[in-house]
């Protein structure tokens, strides 16, 4: 279970001021189930992934403020080897380009092999390939001695799961697990995804600028803009019904449902830069409802019913 | 099928006839990039190039865009092969059909001010004075959108987004007949995308150009696209109208992309990274490895180039024929 | 409702403030004041040097040998003291300054065409040319400098011109490999494609793209050689292959004089300091042109 609030993280920048990345999100992940964090460039879900894991530190920036709760322990409050400890046995990543993640110089079984619990060899091995057949790499046993570069993309990815998950873990975090790969690879990645979860009773949080790619894992969606969550809540009923006007957006910028040819009904402007960010809710510049009140401060958290949103004019249109 | 139906299509403004490509590999052995292309562009419709890592289309791009020479076949522009045109013809080809690449972050040059990069090809032919191409910057700094103010600026002063028009205005600035788009909105922000989307509809009216868009996204294809060509390891697999290419599919590649990219269900998928590839240059159905509908026939011979209509398919064993659905097996 | 941070740790970062910010900071720096102010004075020396000079620099006056230099016993018509010959150590400086700068700009400026020129003709040809380039630059670095320089003094004699041609010879092959691989990045931007699109030649690309985007590191690598060729040159006159007498030179003082350290220090410190205050310099510049030069750091 993770349990995430008021979480605040700063950017720092040499002489400059701190730039605030994250300015108070609230997340709660049930056991065994999945919430997407979806967003733009900038809208701080990447710093929160990487905040949950308390890998934003000084001198690069800091996280000043919230709780962070993942089973009955509060990350913030450990120790730095105590913090290790935990990313090492109860967190596992899966990163956006395998290409990069992976290290070229170590083969594939050393690299899984650094995370697993501690073992025989030959019983690690045993590990490792059963892993690695589960998670539809042919020839695994022959594979577990190959090099990053001797596979292809959707390989990779499902290499780096497998170091992600050799742990065990108890949270699994996937940033933008699919975006650098083919749509067809897409799709067996995401499934199997979802097949650990649902095997394993894994939390699991997953970072992603597609909503449609979310729907088909995650049970939860939390919008970030501007580095706050404006809607959160199941990710069936807000794609039905958003009450956010920025949810709205993000859904209408979907081709898949307009009519060919047709103008899509676009939103102006550009996701708000963090060294830039808007006095109040900082979707009011380019928002079709937005009134002089939405600048004044960040709109609070209103509740319908299990959806959670944060516009003083939700729901409308 | 009738003469009704010729005349209502409209003409063609550039094609590829019989394109091949082959490179030599770096460890040895040969790799066919594209084999025995054959793609038609018809006048203000707009084509989509579709396939994934390894089908070709980019390859095919670098030849509408006359960048590399093919190792067998020719691209024809308004009726004019690409192989011995003169010099002028090919400065008329090099006004006439224009890029937008993918990456907004490398696609200009970051010493250069956004006018000046605007107005390079008149630059390179000597064409115009610097005031007279200020003049034209301006002009289509507005017609994408953008403030003149942008004129003067460098491109790290602009985001991704207003970079894209950047290279739209630079695309347009020799009046085109064609555009070549490679991915132009893969790298952009959702909500930003959907402004360039509609920014290309509204060109594409005002000026009557013709866009070849080179995508992944099945759903913003199926949207932008008239014309669909799909295209699989260096061939064309499946081409017709987007709509219908892509709301029945004949093509069992086609079918797998369809699905895959409408994100409806985890079920059916095709798991592709897992299945075998065939070897370079070997005959066959180059899809049979991930096929349910392989055979013998499928293994041995090549499916040749089926046209009917304006429908063109590459497959033994078709889930359609044109128009009707394929009688059960 | 959350529970609050460790209290070792502020809750808001402070600004950062003070001598160690402003060190941390320098990237910042909108003039390099120290190292262009070193440089400047350099340039200054050598040019109107002879001019501002107390004394002949090759004025010789045993009657004043060995004098100190002011604050340690010495007068203000020889600041920096005299040498075994009665010669004005402040003066020899500054003739020396003018030696150095005409062989390092003659050398770097020449080692920089060339190395530019191979660099641009193997990164952007490619192929068996590139190799061919490549394999000949690796060979010159290999290379040992003083040995070329023994070679050439020993066969034409020592003279300015032989020390601009080893210093030369010996500087191409780095702006070579650097600038290779700098092209090698640029050529396949998307904006040279671009260019080859609209129907840009290769002249073209290399002079309107790839140029002005090789040029910071251009710089850079400029003034970083200049550091290294006054050491160099320095290095030969020390080993007697540089700049023949009578023509002062930093490095002969510094050999001449390494035998009067124990009485009168001031003969070879005087330009050893000259030269590390200039290599120095010259170092911190390049730094602070590779920050300014790249409009994604700057401030």
């Amino acid at each position: 279970m993770l349990d995430v609030q008021g979480l605040q993280t700063i950017y720092l920048a040499g002489g400059r001021d701190p730039i605030p990345a994250v300015r108070g999100i609230d997340l709660h992940i049930k056991s065994g189930s999945a919430t997407a964090l979806v967003g733009e460039s900038g809208c701080g879900k990447s710093t929160a992934a990487l905040s949950i894991m308390r890998l934003i530190r000084r001198p690069l920036g800091d996280i000043v403020g919230g709780s962070i709760r993942l089973d009955d322990t509060e990350l913030l409050s450990l120790s730095q080897s105590a913090m290790r400890n935990v990313l090492l046995n109860e967190i596992g990543y899966v990163p956006q380009d395998p290409t990069v993640a992976l290290d070229p110089l170590y083969s594939v079984r050393s690299q899984i092999a650094d995370v697993c619990p501690p073992a025989s060899k030959l019983e690690r091995d045993e590990r490792m390939v059963a892993l690695l057949e589960r998670l539809g790499v042919i020839d695994a046993r022959k594979r577990l001695k190959s090099y990053p570069h001797e596979f292809s993309g959707g390989m990779r990815q499902r290499v780096a799961i497998a170091i992600a998950l050799a742990k065990d873990p108890a949270l699994l975090i996937a940033d933008e697990p699919t975006t650098a790969l083919d749509v067809t690879t897409q799709l067996g990645i995401l499934r199997l995804l979802d097949e650990m979860r649902r095997e394993r009773d894994l939390t699991m949080l997953f970072v992603t600028h597609d909503l449609a790619v979310a729907r088909l894992v995650c049970q939860e969606v939390a919008v970030m803009y501007g580095g706050i969550v404006v809607e959160t809540g199941p990710i069936g009923t807000i794609m039905d019904r958003p009450l956010h006007p920025y949810s709205r957006a993000l859904l209408d910028a979907d081709s898949g449902n307009a009519e060919p040819q047709s103008r899509l009904r676009a939103i102006p402007g550009q996701p708000p830069s963090l060294t830039a960010m808007p006095a109040g809710c900082p979707f009011a510049p380019r928002c079709p409802l937005a009134e002089p009140a939405c600048s004044d401060a960040v709109p609070a958290v209103e509740v319908h019913g299990a959806v959670k949103v944060r516009c003083i004019k939700a729901g409308q249109s | 099928m009738n003469a009704t139906t010729t005349a209502a299509r409209t003409e063609v403004v550039l094609e590829a006839r019989s394109v091949t490509k082959v490179y030599q590999a770096p460890g040895g052995g040969t790799v066919h990039a594209l084999d025995d292309v054959d793609v038609v562009v018809r006048r203000r419709r707009t084509l989509g190039l579709v396939g994934e890592s390894g089908s070709g289309k980019t390859t095919l791009t670098r030849m509408l865009l006359a960048l590399e020479r093919p190792t067998r076949g020719d691209v024809v522009f308004e009726g004019t092969p690409l192989a011995g045109m003169s010099p002028t013809e090919l400065r008329g080809y090099r006004h006439g059909v224009a890029a937008v690449f993918q990456n907004p972050y490398s696609s200009l040059n970051p010493r250069m001010r956004i006018w000046d990069a605007i107005t390079e090809q008149a630059a390179i032919e000597k064409s115009a004075d610097r005031k007279a191409r200020r003049g034209r910057a301006m002009e289509l700094l507005e017609l994408v959108g953008l403030g003149v103010t942008a004129a003067d600026r460098y491109p790290h002063q602009l985001s991704g987004g207003q970079r894209q028009r950047i290279a739209i205005a630079r695309a347009i600035s020799s009046e085109p007949e064609v555009i070549v788009l490679d991915e132009p909105l893969s790298a952009l922000d959702v909500s930003v995308s959907a402004q360039i989307v509609n920014l290309l509809l509204d060109l594409q009216d005002r000026l009557g150009v013709t866009y070849v868009f080179v995508g992944h996204d099945l759903r913003l294809v199926r949207h932008l696209c008239h014309e669909v060509a799909v295209m699989y390891r260096g061939r064309i697999v499946e081409q017709g109208p987007a709509v219908e290419v892509l709301d029945g599919p004949s093509h069992h590649y086609t079918d797998a992309l369809v699905t895959a990219s409408s994100l409806e269900s985890l079920a059916d998928t095709d798991d592709a990274d897992t299945k075998a590839v065939p070897p370079d240059g070997s005959a066959g159905c180059h899809y049979r490895f991930r096929c349910s509908a392989r055979d013998d026939q499928c293994d041995t011979v090549t499916p040749p180039q089926a046209i009917v209509d304006d429908r063109l398919l590459r497959c033994h064993h078709p889930l359609r024929v044109v128009g009707r659905p394929a009688p059960a097996a | 409702m959350a529970s609050p941070l460790r209290a070792d740790r502020p809750s808001v970062a402070r600004p950062a403030s003070g001598l160690r910010s402003r060190l941390a900071n320098r990237r910042r720096w909108k003039y390099p004041y120290f190292s262009g102010g070193v440089l400047a004075l350099f340039v200054l020396s050598g040019l109107i040097g002879p001019l501002v000079a107390p004394a002949e620099p090759t004025g010789i006056d045993l009657a004043n040998a060995l004098k100190p230099p002011i604050g340690f016993g010495g007068s203000w018509s020889r600041p920096l003291g005299t040498d075994e010959l009665g010669r004005d150590i402040l003066s020899r400086l500054l003739d020396g300054a003018r030696v150095a700068l005409i062989v390092t700009i003659a050398a770097v400026v020449l080692a920089g065409a060339v190395g530019l020129a191979v660099a641009l003709i193997s990164g952007y040809r490619g192929g068996r040319l590139d190799a061919f380039l490549m394999r000949t630059t690796d060979a010159s670095m290999a290379f040992p400098v003083i040995l070329l320089a023994i070679v050439i003094v020993g066969i034409f004699g020592a003279s300015t011109l032989n020390v601009v041609i080893i210093l030369t010879v010996a500087g191409w092959p780095s702006y070579a490999r650097v600038l290779r691989s700098e092209v090698l990045r640029t050529k396949t931007m998307d904006y040279v494609t671009m260019s080859r699109t609209m129907g840009g030649n290769g002249r073209w690309a290399v002079r309107r793209h790839i140029l002005p985007n090789i040029l910071p590191t251009i710089l850079v690598l400029v003034s970083l050689q200049v550091g290294l060729a006054i050491i160099a040159e320095g290095s030969l006159s020390f080993l007697g292959l540089g700049v023949p007498p009578p023509a002062p030179s930093w490095g002969r003082m510094l050999s001449d004089g390494r035998k009067y350290l124990d009485e009168a220090w001031w003969l070879p410190i005087m330009p050893g300091i000259a030269l590390s205050l200039t290599v120095l310099a010259s170092n911190l510049l390049g730094d602070w042109l590779r920050v300014n030069n790249d409009p994604t750091t700057k401030r």
